[in-house]
């Protein structure tokens, strides 16, 4: 079925729904995913804080973003573009609070979710 | 809109969320007691995630000499070398690790966190450990991860169960540590082994209904614990645990408000197979209570059935204190003397006495009858 066959008010309707509930679905699906490498990967592969703080936050505000630019009926970027800044700054809170508590090492996952987001914008300009 | 425009945006935006966070911190900001605690959690936790690192590389250096530390030892030592790491805490301030379980681990590498899951209790699995270390080094082959195919977790040969009942949130009369108290003698617990039912703030009918609960569950256990801290008071003879909703007027009211202990005895006395510990941190001195005519200060002795430890925080007659820090004086020696590994529950007991009455100069005497058939060690190397 494709995704033009959904009435556009419907797509609209869901567009505030889909982009956290993409981020979550994506970031459970990227953990499991990434325990699995850990566990073939053993010692010499990647550690679990790659995983945990870089790829998966990446990963899933990547696609956080990129499911408005496929979700809007028009407006993709406009759209795609809402929803980055919204989640930037949600990133931008996440960063203050971690700094604020002395936790340095937990910033990388905000800004590895910015850089994300960011890219699933700039990447569907194209 | 241009990338460059993009770019711009996305910088103002990720500063409009700085900015929100910057306020909304000024509101949830921790207090200077809460920033003290996190130092404190942050530094224990380092401590001990070293800690179990370097027991795994002795391991794998001489699997046949090596001795493992216990969790609880290995969390003596990280409190210890956290007070000498934050030199500007005053002595009297407790050090102790406030978070959950969970978070206790979090920073360690993924083997440590593993490590930890292999109780310090089971000699057997230890053996299996070495003998797949050995056979693997005489295949040539690398070791894939630190446990192989070897099961994570096992079950204790020793099946313990206990529950842990701290009551502050009193109406009238309100403690500051007994559920402080609860939370430390549960974690405590938990390391050794124990399957912890918690009560916090208990009113009358839970505190009925956990220990009908227990007495239940006594049957599938080899080892029994009750630990209560709180209000108590004796009447006619009878020690009674106040819940936190009693509103006790007249004396006459205790046994209808307050949950008598000796019905602990009656229903564990039931359970014949096993060591059952009777551990009671009461008898705070109350106003409400003193203005009773009969209501003595200080509990009563209790006679303990077969298989059975009875320790009060105080002797007959005396009051326990709450204590000034984070645990009362009793809880706190108890923990401390508990944490050493090879030591029978008598020997603990005597030494919690020696630590209290010192420390309050003999105001408070903790004490404790037993009629336990063989040791019960808490710790076993």
């Amino acid at each position: 079925m494709s995704i033009e066959k959904i009435p556009p008010w419907i797509r609209w309707a869901f567009l505030p729904v889909a982009s956290p509930l993409t981020l979550v679905i994506v970031s459970i699906v990227a953990t499991i995913g990434s325990k699995l490498l850990v566990f073939i990967g053993g010692e010499r592969g990647w550690s679990e804080n790659f995983y945990s703080y870089l790829l998966v936050p990446g990963i899933s505000g990547y696609f956080a973003v990129m499911v408005t630019y496929v979700l809007a009926p028009n407006g993709k970027i406009k759209a795609a573009m809402v929803f980055a800044l919204i989640w930037i700054a949600v990133c931008g809170y996440i960063s203050f609070i971690f700094v604020a508590s002395g936790q340095w090492k937990s910033l990388l996952f905000p800004i590895s979710m910015t850089v994300g987001c960011a890219l699933a914008v700039l990447g569907s300009r194209e | 809109m241009s990338e460059r425009n993009s770019l711009i945006a996305f910088f103002i935006a990720f500063l409009v969320g700085v900015t929100i966070g910057y306020f909304h911190y000024l509101k949830i900001k921790p207090t200077d007691e809460q920033k003290t605690q996190l130092q404190i959690d942050r530094v224990i936790r380092t401590e001990l995630c070293d800690r179990l690192v370097s027991d795994i590389a002795r391991f794998k250096e001489a699997p046949h000499s090596f001795k493992r530390t216990s969790l609880t030892v290995l969390m003596g030592e990280s409190r210890e070398s956290a007070k000498a790491l934050l030199p500007d805490l005053p002595d009297s301030h407790p050090i102790q690790f406030h978070g959950n379980q969970e978070s206790l681990f979090s920073e360690c590498p993924t083997n440590a966190r593993q490590w930890v899951k292999i109780s310090a209790v089971f000699p057997e699995f230890y053996e299996q450990e070495k003998a797949f270390v050995e056979s693997k080094k005489a295949q040539g082959l690398s070791l894939p991860g630190f446990f192989g195919g070897l099961p994570i977790t096992q079950k204790s040969t020793e099946r313990r169960v206990a529950l842990v009942i701290g009551n502050s949130a009193y109406t009238a009369r309100p403690l500051k540590n007994p559920v402080n108290d609860a939370k430390d003698i549960a974690q405590f617990l938990r390391n050794t082994g124990f399957t912890v039912t918690e009560l916090l703030d208990a009113d009358l009918a839970k505190m009925r209904a956990a220990v009908d609960r227990f007495s239940l569950d006594l049957s599938n256990n080899d080892v029994g614990l009750i630990y209560y801290s709180g209000h108590g008071i004796e009447y006619k003879g009878r020690n009674y645990f106040v819940p936190v909703n009693a509103s006790i007027q007249d004396e006459q009211e205790i046994p209808r408000q307050a949950f008598d202990a000796t019905e602990i005895l009656e229903k564990v006395g039931r359970f014949k197979s096993g060591a059952m510990i009777l551990i009671v941190d009461a008898c705070r001195n109350s106003p409400i209570f003193s203005k009773f005519r009969s209501a003595k200060v200080g509990l009563e002795t209790m006679a303990v059935p077969n298989g059975m430890i009875v320790a009060f925080s105080a002797s007959p007659g005396q009051i326990a204190g709450d204590g000034n820090g984070r645990n009362s004086p009793y809880t706190a020696a108890l923990i401390k003397e508990a944490q050493i590994p090879s030591r029978k529950i008598e020997d603990i007991l005597k030494e919690t006495r020696r630590a209290v009455s010192d420390e309050t100069s003999g105001r408070q005497v903790p004490w404790y009858n037993s009629s336990l058939v063989g040791d019960f060690y808490f710790l076993k190397n």
